[in-house]
């Protein structure tokens, strides 16, 4: 059972822009004009809450909020294993999600948008170039010694947001604090719903 | 570039003694068609047709699953891309309105239910309408892809069909 304690819809439109000498590389990383990602402050039983991503607006992502057959978000709503602040809501309520309000990464606080990526074995070759494009791992964090990961992208730039919304392969995608604890107090971010809040 | 339109949205509701099963089990049917599709006399092409035969739960989650397309309604002139939240309130609305299946039509060659004719056909050709039922939530129960739709088990004919 899940409790949905709070959402909160990001934008990354404020990320710096660049551009290469590539353009479809160029439309990928312009994409982040116009991405957002759900977050739900999840309860699970014994753990702590914790931020997850549960929808995104990029094609393939959508699996996370009701993509898959009987997996996902909503279908979890709808069969009574997602509650909305401990409460039963139909899936058609539960899917209010589009009235909230989006959040810079600026106006998150102390939380950052991290994901825990692992690629497939097919997309090897684009894990150094892809379009001509050397991908800068400089704040990247491997974990454990898969050369396919799953490594640690926190998504402070359009070439990382981008690595990690069209390369294929598993992704979790987490707000956490500075010291990378993903547990969160609901009352320590409170604040961040003063507006939009579902 | 075509989108799907659909027109109308129904279902028939089969009691689960019938076909052997724990639970109701739902034929949904939708009037559509494709935007750029044309019959002969110049309006868009019309069918009715069924994405998806199961329990209650299982047509709700094959269309959750569908959200991530952009869904498109058109009727009585008014027309336009549904919000994910609508689309799931049309269908909720269409199966808790189903129209219930009277035991003793289902082992025909077809079966006429409301204003809808059914009739097994591709997959199903030359069944009854309880063995193509049947046959199909079989065909699920057995299939590591148990999302998929079930558009070859019936022909359908109705209203507003062209």
């Amino acid at each position: 059972m899940v409790n949905d304690l709070d959402y909160i819809k990001l934008s990354f439109s404020e990320l710096p822009h660049f551009t290469t000498s590539d353009s479809w590389i160029n439309y990928k990383f312009n994409e982040a004009d116009t991405s957002w990602m759900i977050f739900a402050l999840e309860e699970r039983e014994g753990q702590e809450p914790q931020w997850r991503r549960i929808h995104s607006s990029y094609w393939g992502s959508n699996h996370c909020m009701y993509g898959i057959y009987k997996k996902g978000a909503a279908w979890e709503a709808h069969m009574g294993q997602r509650l909305v602040r401990g409460k039963k809501v139909p899936v058609e309520k539960y899917l209010d999600f589009r009235k909230l309000s989006t959040t810079q990464i600026s106006g998150l606080g102390v939380l950052r948008p991290v994901s825990s990526k692992t690629i497939c074995e097919s997309n090897q070759s684009v894990l150094e170039t892809y379009h001509g494009h050397h991908w800068d791992k400089s704040d990247w964090e491997v974990v454990g010694t898969d050369p396919l990961g799953p490594f640690r992208i926190p998504l402070s730039s359009r070439a990382n947001l981008a690595f990690v919304t069209e390369v294929d392969g598993p992704c979790e995608i987490f707000l956490e604090t500075p010291q990378g604890d993903v547990a969160v107090l609901p009352s320590a971010t409170m604040d961040l719903f003063t507006n939009g809040g579902v | 570039m075509s989108s799907e339109i659909f027109y109308d949205i129904k279902a028939v509701r089969i009691p689960a003694n019938a076909v052997n099963a724990a639970e109701d089990v739902y034929v949904l049917c939708f009037l559509q068609g494709s935007s750029n599709t044309y019959a002969y006399n110049g309006q868009r092409e019309r069918k009715w047709c069924t994405p998806f035969i199961g329990t209650f739960d299982d047509v709700m989650a094959h269309q959750i699953s569908w959200l991530r397309y952009t869904l498109y309604w058109k009727t009585y002139g008014r027309s336009g891309e549904v919000p994910e939240h609508l689309w799931l309130a049309k269908i909720r609305k269409a199966l808790e309105s189903a129209e219930v299946v009277v035991e003793i039509i289902m082992d025909d060659g077809s079966m006429q239910v409301g204003e809808l004719t059914f009739k097994p056909y591709r997959l199903c050709d030359g069944m009854t309408i309880r063995q193509a039922l049947c046959s199909s939530m079989e065909r699920r129960a057995q299939s590591n892809q148990p999302g998929y739709s079930d558009w070859d088990v019936f022909r359908i004919t109705g209203p507003g069909q062209n």
